[in-house]
């Protein structure tokens, strides 16, 4: 089975929500601002993994979703249904993590994946 | 998300920095992210398209100490914004901070349509974006970084090679 963080990225390659699981109607644009986020966010723990192995004081957090994101509200509508985002992702409020019943094996290497993967170049002006 | 990520919206009173003429300005710097989504929404369709891509958190905007800036992006005193990917990071301290957020926002936007980074930071991907910021600043009266376009054109392919290798930008 392949890795959530895999499946966000094949996604944004390519605009197929089909490999999300996702056959409801939502927004291209909406998704778009969905898998994006949850990249950021997947990347943003590794970088808290790192900074706490190197002994800064930080801790990993949730993702903070906002009511008055459309995208946000999507999604926490999407981690109650049937799809691969569900299966791997909860929400409490407007707070997202991995679910309780996934494996840290896995949460690291969602993490990983997203960290090493998802690295769009600075544009510098 | 976004600000909250890497320091966000302090409303510091700092002084702002008048790059043009190489001094500091006395200016107060005190913006909350409401306010900058207001000042530039309305002057252009394209700055509408950035405050609403901000205001619905489709851009991730940081507006940054000069410090953190530098220290975080990994880049000189010379650098105004850097975008990458829906985010945008600009100073807190900058003189023209909305116009700022105008030219990163326009990189933001084409990387949410889909577009390149491979064109994106292209000399058009720049001029596009360098338009984009002359235009806000002749709607919203400000100063212009630039007499016309045609000085943007000769501008952007002074400072940036065919990979938007930057050298320096005009300020």
């Amino acid at each position: 089975m392949k890795n959530i963080a895999e499946l966000l990225l094949e996604y944004w390659n390519t605009a197929d929500k089909s490999v999300l699981g996702i056959h409801q109607e939502i927004k291209k644009a909406d998704l778009d601002a969905i898998v994006l986020g949850l990249l950021s966010w997947l990347k943003l723990e590794r970088k808290r993994e790192i900074w706490i192995e190197q002994g800064r004081k930080t801790k990993l957090k949730d993702m903070e979703l906002f009511y008055d994101a459309p995208w946000c509200c999507e999604l926490i509508e999407l981690s109650q249904g049937d799809n691969a985002l569900a299966q791997v992702f909860s929400t409490k409020g407007n707070r997202l993590n991995f679910r309780d019943d996934i494996s840290i094996e896995y949460r690291k290497e969602a993490r990983d994946l997203a960290y090493s993967k998802y690295n769009p170049p600075m544009i510098i002006s | 998300m976004g600000a909250g990520y890497h320091g966000g919206f302090g409303s510091t009173a700092g002084k702002v920095m008048n790059r043009e003429n190489g001094h500091v300005a006395t200016k107060q710097s005190d913006y909350t992210r409401e306010q900058l989504i207001q000042s530039i929404h309305g002057v252009t369709p394209q700055a509408t398209s950035v405050a609403e891509g901000i205001s619905e958190r489709r851009i991730h905007m940081s507006v940054l100490g000069d410090e953190l800036f530098e220290k975080y992006l990994g880049v000189g005193h010379e650098v105004l914004g850097i975008a990458s990917g829906d985010k945008i990071y600009v100073r807190r301290s900058s003189a023209s901070l909305v116009s700022e957020i105008i030219h990163e926002g326009t990189h933001a936007l084409e990387f949410k349509a889909g577009v390149s980074q491979d064109i994106i930071r292209t000399r058009e991907g720049e001029l596009r974006a360098y338009k984009a910021e002359h235009q806000f600043q002749k709607a919203a009266g400000m100063p212009l970084d630039f007499a016309n376009e045609d000085e943007i054109l000769i501008h952007v392919f002074r400072t940036y090679d065919s990979l938007n290798k930057k050298r320096r930008r005009k300020k």
